[in-house]
């Protein structure tokens, strides 16, 4: 019954419909207040929660973001278990919804000091915290150009070439193996990302760690931008960020196949790790940081020792919420 | 004069990339040529020689950045200038380009098999090797390996926009070889597991800069920063003799139609699309250019050049001085 009804979100994340790690998080918050504002019973809402959250991350692994959400939504829940109403259920979720929202607002105001008047500046990928950047850069009336490039198979960067060409930035779009190629002329490197581990790797689309070698390389700066919502503690004792595969039918392109007739095999993950020493720096809500400086702002996070709760631990008690 | 239709096609051809790679349109330029003189019907061997010229210049226009286009038509008008000096008559002339032709698509093709038996060398049981594009020289290595009984495992990057990498796989596919496509954003990630990397080459600079396939460069970078080894398999008329004068190596930059589709060209007139055909390898990425004269590191690109072309480099700095 529930798979049935939650069927479209669900597709929708694994499927990989929306390509913005925010986007997908705000999506999920949608759908848990509906589900809070269409039913009369808080434990079936509960219920459902604990129905959905496991699946939902288990589609995108990758998602600090979005796992830090979910888990920081039920634990409030478990919280005020004494209090619970429908409208206590939907303040918590807006609450935590404004927070992202706050957190990326000041995360692109932040970046977009670091963006000179005539800068090029080379972006991978979709990000929705980049193009806040990129407005807030058109406000203030500073001149820049943006070079981006496809980024196969998904070509999720042709998507945000049309979205910056919205906002009047003149943007050149490549195929992903011309990044070095126009590294030369560029004078920023900026990303967003899916995951930041505690030694300060960034874990973010495929490809990104060749941009960010390429821009090493040509001594251009990179500039990642992630809210802390988006720092994994559990990397902090030892797990690792899980790379998604794509499948192979997503990859192959039919047409060409078709026409050299033979059967192809193929393989790729969804995201890369990018090493540490190829950062020049991590811009949060809480400031701009080294990468390296992660495990400090983790501390302020979650206290020391971290005391980090585990998603299955946060689900069991909630199951004891229910009646 | 006209051109002969067949020429013309031949030069279309090799523009529309319906003939691609550095060794085949280098082959098909001879092949254009020794048509041209089959078909010429003129009597003079004065106007023989103008229209040869003419050919020549036509099909080197179809590709600015393959040097190997060049040398092939060089290799051919140098051996017909020679004759036409010492005074031979139309037929002779005529005989010049047809053998010459034929002289230099055999050398050519004995080339690829003598790349892949000394490259094959250099191949170790157990290795894993990342290919880019569709080289005929880097094929021709690993099918020699594979051949001698050692046990290979390919990466094949898909090679945007054109998707060459497709047919590196069907050929290597068909040889009985374990191959894997990968999307090229994702070479860096899987370079960790490469023992090798072997690419072709479009042109090789008098420094032992390489000029190759678009994302070639990228790659060497990450071949690099992994201490992967980055071999590139190429015939010796890959190399430019221009670029000893002071030559810089035109890159192309071909049709936004190749990435995107007139639909998004016309839905988005402020997005600009660049698409470069190729891109240029530092010498310091590459571990050794095999060619079929054998393996040289390619800060010896120099050796070759001053081998093979030091006439044609001796008439160039002529002319230059000339000029002054």
């Amino acid at each position: 019954m529930f798979n049935e009804y939650y069927r479209d979100l669900l597709e929708d994340i694994r499927y990989r419909k929306t390509f913005s790690s925010s986007q997908i998080v705000k999506r999920v918050l949608d759908e848990f207040k509906d589900i809070a504002y269409n039913s009369e019973d808080i434990n079936n809402i509960i219920k459902t929660y604990i129905f959905l959250t496991p699946k939902i991350i288990e589609l995108r692994p990758t998602s600090a973001l979005l796992a830090n959400s979910l888990k920081k939504i039920l634990s409030g829940i478990v919280e005020a278990r004494q209090k619970l109403s429908r409208e206590v259920i939907v303040n918590i979720i807006d609450n935590v919804r404004r927070e992202i929202d706050d957190n990326n607002h000041a995360v692109a105001i932040m970046a977009s000091k670091r963006i000179s008047n005539g800068d090029i500046i080379l972006t991978f990928s979709y990000s929705t915290v980049v193009l806040e950047m990129l407005r807030n850069l058109v406000k203030e009336g500073k001149k820049v150009e943006v070079y981006i490039s496809e980024s196969r198979p998904e070509a999720e960067g042709l998507l945000m070439a049309e979205m910056i060409s919205k906002l009047n930035i003149p943007v050149t779009v490549f195929v992903d193996s011309a990044i070095r190629y126009f590294m030369k002329e560029v004078d920023k490197v900026v990303i967003s990302c899916e995951a930041i581990a505690s030694n300060g790797a960034v874990v973010n689309k495929i490809g990104t760690s060749e941009v960010a070698l390429a821009a090493y390389e040509a001594r251009v700066r990179v500039f990642v931008l992630a809210q802390t919502y988006k720092f994994s503690p559990e990397t902090f004792f030892g797990e690792l960020v899980e790379l998604m595969s794509y499948n192979v039918n997503s990859l192959v392109n039919k047409e060409i196949e078709e026409k050299i007739g033979v059967r192809v095999k193929m393989s790729s993950p969804i995201f890369d790790v990018t090493p540490p020493e190829y950062i020049d720096a991590i811009i949060t809500e809480k400031g701009v940081i080294a990468s390296q400086a992660v495990p400090f702002i983790l501390r302020e996070i979650y206290n020391w020792p971290l005391k980090i709760q585990d998603t299955n631990l946060i689900i069991k008690e909630l199951a004891r919420v229910v009646k | 004069m006209k051109f002969p239709e067949e020429v013309l096609r031949i030069a279309n051809d090799i523009r529309l990339m319906k003939i691609r790679g550095a060794g085949r349109i280098a082959r098909a330029a001879a092949h254009g040529l020794r048509l041209a003189a089959q078909k010429y019907r003129g009597r003079d061997r004065d106007s023989f020689i103008k229209y040869m010229r003419e050919v020549s210049e036509m099909i080197k226009n179809t590709r600015p950045t393959a040097v190997s286009l060049p040398n092939a038509l060089t290799y051919i008008i140098s051996r017909l200038m020679k004759r036409y000096e010492e005074g031979y008559g139309l037929m002779e002339l005529k005989k010049t380009v047809i053998d010459s032709a034929e002289e230099f698509i055999s050398y050519s093709l004995h080339a690829i098999k003598r790349i892949g038996e000394i490259g094959a060398g250099r191949i170790v049981n157990g290795d894993i090797i990342m290919t880019h594009c569709n080289s005929s020289a880097a094929i021709s290595i690993i099918v020699a390996a594979h051949l001698r009984g050692k046990s290979i495992k390919v990466y094949a990057t898909e090679t945007r926009p054109k998707y060459q990498g497709y047919i590196t796989y069907k050929a290597l596919r068909e040889k009985g070889i374990d191959v894997t496509l990968i999307p090229d954003s994702a070479a860096r990630f899987f370079m960790k597991k490469v023992d090798k990397v072997i690419v072709g080459a479009d042109t090789v600079a008098s420094n032992g800069a390489v000029v190759n396939k678009i994302g070639t460069s990228l790659i060497a970078l990450a071949a690099h920063e992994a201490r992967v080894n980055f071999l590139v398999a190429t015939e010796t008329y890959k190399f430019s003799p221009v670029t000893v004068i002071g030559e810089l190596v035109e890159i192309e930059e071909r049709s936004p139609l190749e990435i995107v589709d007139e639909k998004f060209l016309k839905k988005n007139m402020l997005i600009r699309i660049r698409n470069p055909a190729f891109d240029v390898t530092p010498p310091e990425y590459i571990d050794a250019i095999i060619t079929e004269k054998g393996v040289i590191p390619p800060q010896a690109a120099i050796l070759i050049l001053k081998e093979d072309y030091g006439w044609v480099i001796k008439d160039y700095i002529l002319k230059i001085v000339s000029e002054e």
